[in-house]
């Protein structure tokens, strides 16, 4: 009984929306055009349910940090015409770390189900220009010469 | 005017996480988890990706009060948005490869 009491108190601590949470997403939604306003702080509210509380926090403190971008985003002009639509691939700095060679590798899967290894801040994949990768794959000197030589790439996958 | 999406990298591992199951609807925190990114720098690249219509979103259908939460937003890749999304990563890619290498390429191949 206790347990079962115990238990329902901590989902429903678990679920609620904090005070200060809900204040952040708010306050995160006043600077939002007035069109968009009330859709994103019914969205930003939503999403706080079922979040733990530090995580809560976190979640309303990104929401809050990012809510000028969030903005110019909602206020670019977009045409329909996406077929005119310009990619622009923009030189990306690396962060420090990653710099620095201390990525922080992840392990994803390829289409035909392979696993790879790929860094989580900067999009570095597993495959160095040496030929060898963090998943154990033996290093060949032939791959490694032709990727210095020639630019191979080769996909993720 | 031709529109312009920058193809950071967040925004290719938003496009990653959505395109990993394109039929999936995602709500924030899911895209933000799948993503790898921090809370609130998914929802500009969404809402950009919603105006050049390659993402489309919906109120989660259910009861607030039997659910006892708010509805979510869900977002989901429209078919020319997932299809336009491939080409823009491995577009990305290339663009990548072509950086990391600086050496020239030689005239002619060594036998």
């Amino acid at each position: 009984m206790t347990t079962e009491g115990g238990v329902i108190m901590a989902e429903r601590k678990m679920r609620a929306a904090g005070f200060w949470p809900r204040h952040a997403v708010q306050a995160a939604t006043r600077v939002l055009p007035g069109s968009t306003r009330e859709r994103y702080r019914q969205e930003f509210l939503a999403e706080l349910y079922g979040l733990g509380r530090t995580r809560q926090l976190r979640h309303a403190a990104g929401v809050l940090s990012r809510c000028w971008a969030l903005r110019a985003a909602i206020n670019t002009p977009s045409e329909a015409a996406a077929a005119d639509m310009e990619l622009v691939f923009p030189r990306h700095r690396r962060p420090l770390l990653c710099r620095l060679n201390r990525h922080r590798w992840e392990t994803f899967r390829t289409e035909d189900a392979k696993p790879y290894q790929r860094c989580q801040r900067c999009g570095k994949d597993e495959t160095d220009i040496w030929g060898g990768n963090k998943s154990g794959r033996e290093y060949d000197p032939n791959e490694a010469y032709k990727r210095i030589i020639y630019g191979g790439g080769g996909g993720p996958g | 005017m031709a529109d312009r999406l920058r193809m950071t990298l967040p925004t290719q591992f938003v496009l990653r996480a959505l395109l990993s199951d394109p039929q999936a609807e995602l709500y924030g925190v899911e895209i933000s988890d799948a993503a790898g990114l921090p809370s609130g720098t998914v929802h500009p690249i969404l809402a950009r990706l919603e105006g050049l219509r390659w993402v489309q979103s919906r109120w989660e259908d259910i009861d607030p009060k039997v659910a006892g939460r708010p509805a979510r937003r869900y977002y989901r890749l429209t078919a020319a948005g997932a299809q336009a999304a491939r080409t823009a990563l491995a577009e990305a890619y290339q663009s990548k490869s072509k950086r990391r290498v600086r050496i020239p390429r030689p005239a002619a191949e060594p036998s």
